[in-house]
């Protein structure tokens, strides 16, 4: 009876994958990209980010506006760590930042750093692509 | 053997029988947009779903769009970009890119605020122009998984 019984969860879990068409349909072109920190370039996709193994990646955006009496001032702030715990930080203060992270999703390839050789952060891009869909 | 066999499948179907409780709600109108890039007079086009992309049978397609800011490297100022992208079954590639300095690139980049899971994308080129003359962003129940 046991044995049937286990025979029977078995064989119903095997029918279960035979159903997933998740196993059969998840083709299209597919990019994972965890968090990957150079001198000059940190980037990282939203989901493949969170869904790693580790405990200590992500990536993200924030977008910050303070008045004063001389003024207000509004600029963006990307942070990043990888796997082995290693940061990296990046605050643009361009006019289109805001416009730029408000683009961010699930499926989004966060890259950010100073690409252009400018000092500090110059250089944030989100591309929102199938690629990235889980 | 043969029992066995028979035994096996029907318990497979069992299996999938147990599963199927989502069927019934998988009604409601479904559109499937691989990607598709083609011309029409003077256009040249690109459009699909996110969805119909990434579930696509082959290993090929996809579609999105970019948006980025990047400062120069001699300090006279800064781009603001948005790209969009495709490429579909038969390895066909089409790209289109707007922008300008500072805040000219908005209205491009604003393209992208509405981009979900459940995006249909559309954009075109006049060639020999390369920049969009036109992005479209469709949200629906209909372009759900």
């Amino acid at each position: 009876m046991k044995t049937n019984m286990q025979k029977l969860v078995g064989t119903a879990v095997l029918g279960l994958l035979m159903l997933s068409n998740s196993i059969l349909a998840w083709a299209g072109s597919k990019t994972t990209q965890e968090v990957e920190i150079s001198d000059a370039i940190a980037k990282g996709a939203v989901m493949d980010v969170r869904s790693s193994l580790d405990t200590l990646q992500y990536i993200g955006c924030t977008f910050s506006k303070s008045s004063s009496s001389a003024g207000s001032s509004s600029f963006v702030t990307c942070y990043a760590q990888d796997k082995k715990g290693k940061g990296s930080v990046c605050t643009i203060d361009n006019p289109n930042g805001p416009s730029i992270i408000k683009a961010i999703t699930n499926f989004s390839l966060i890259t950010f750093g100073t690409l252009t050789g400018r000092p500090g952060c110059g250089y944030l891009s989100i591309e929102n692509s199938s690629e990235h869909l889980r | 053997m043969k029992a066995n066999l028979k035994k096996l499948l029907g318990l497979a179907a069992l299996g999938v029988s147990l599963l199927a409780v989502t069927v019934p709600t998988w009604a409601g109108r479904k559109g499937t947009y691989e990607v598709r890039i083609g011309s029409s007079q003077a256009v040249k086009y690109a459009s699909g779903s996110m969805v119909g992309a990434r579930y696509s049978a082959d290993n090929k397609q996809f579609i999105g769009c970019t948006a980025r800011v990047e400062y120069y490297v001699n300090g006279s100022g800064s781009i603001a970009q948005a790209t969009c992208f495709a490429r579909d079954s038969a390895g066909k590639y089409l790209m289109c890119a707007n922008g300008s300095i500072e805040a000219n690139g908005l209205n491009s980049i604003d393209a992208l605020h509405g981009m979900t899971e459940t995006s249909y994308i559309y954009f075109e080129i006049l060639p020999p122009l390369s920049n969009c003359n036109r992005i479209a962003v469709y949200n629906g129940s209909d372009m759900l998984k």
